[in-house]
């Protein structure tokens, strides 16, 4: 499982895609601080895939489809937390499952 | 003048495709009520440089942290400093993903929404008008 570092969303502007990696095969996990972040996945293949952020305290999980290419925008999801603390393992991290990898990214972003 | 309102989108779990809600602007002036540290903006250009200048109406403390954006340190007519951003796109179209930091001294009480709250007024350049795209979303 790949960690990931949040970047931080700021005065001077980002380009978010440049802030994504390809998505871990085992899956990817991260630390935030604070409640204001969201994770944006984007899917380039033809098939959808199924985005999964496990709920650590016996709630509900985070279940998102991310749809084909060919379903644009729809293959470009951004992911915000209800509650992020019931998202948070006992190691300290967010962790993010994906039904398949291939051709998707994902980043972390954090508000101030 | 007429403005555009945009009521900033809900980031929420079950995911926000953030593409279908970044539009070209249909006014020179884009409206919205902010909220405290949770709201950021995105503005995409698909040929040349579009900019959005927000008015600071109230002194700044922190002049530094208040004209941080690219462009930005041009003090306005009152002397005080804009919030500027710009995105420059070579050929293919690009994004910049930003926050407005000190909201409270963008914010125009000569602006209100419909409840009465102060909204802040992004002015768009041509460009913005022509080959820029904006928008605005709200974290729970």
């Amino acid at each position: 499982m790949a960690t990931l570092t949040p970047t931080l969303l700021s005065s001077t502007g980002i380009t978010e895609s440049s802030s994504m990696v390809a998505a871990g095969s085992c899956g990817d996990k991260f630390k935030v601080s604070g409640n204001r972040c969201f994770i944006r996945v984007t899917n380039a293949a033809a098939n959808s895939r199924t985005v999964t952020i496990p709920n650590q305290q016996g709630g509900v999980d985070i279940t998102v489809l991310v749809d084909t290419l060919g379903n644009a925008p729809a293959n470009d999801k951004m992911i915000a937390f209800p509650s992020i603390d019931a998202f948070i393992d006992a190691d300290g991290y967010i962790n993010i499952n994906y039904s398949a990898v291939t051709s998707v990214t994902v980043g972390v972003f954090q508000l101030p | 003048m007429t403005n555009q309102t945009i009521v900033p989108t809900p980031m929420v779990a079950t995911g926000v495709a953030q593409e279908s809600f970044i539009a070209q602007p249909s006014e020179a002036t884009v409206l919205y009520t902010p909220s405290a540290n949770k709201d950021f903006i995105v503005i995409g250009s698909s040929s040349g440089t579009v900019t959005v200048t927000v008015q600071a109406i109230s002194p700044c403390n922190m002049p530094l942290a208040c004209y941080q954006g690219a462009g930005a340190g041009k003090p306005n007519d009152h002397g005080l400093h804009n919030f500027i951003m710009s995105v420059t796109s070579t050929g293919t179209y690009v994004e910049k993903t930003f926050v407005i930091p000190y909201i409270d001294h963008y914010v125009d009480p000569s602006n209100l929404d419909v409840n009465g709250n102060a909204q802040v007024a992004l002015a768009c350049d041509a460009g913005m008008t022509t080959n820029g795209k904006i928008g605005i979303f709200e974290m729970p």
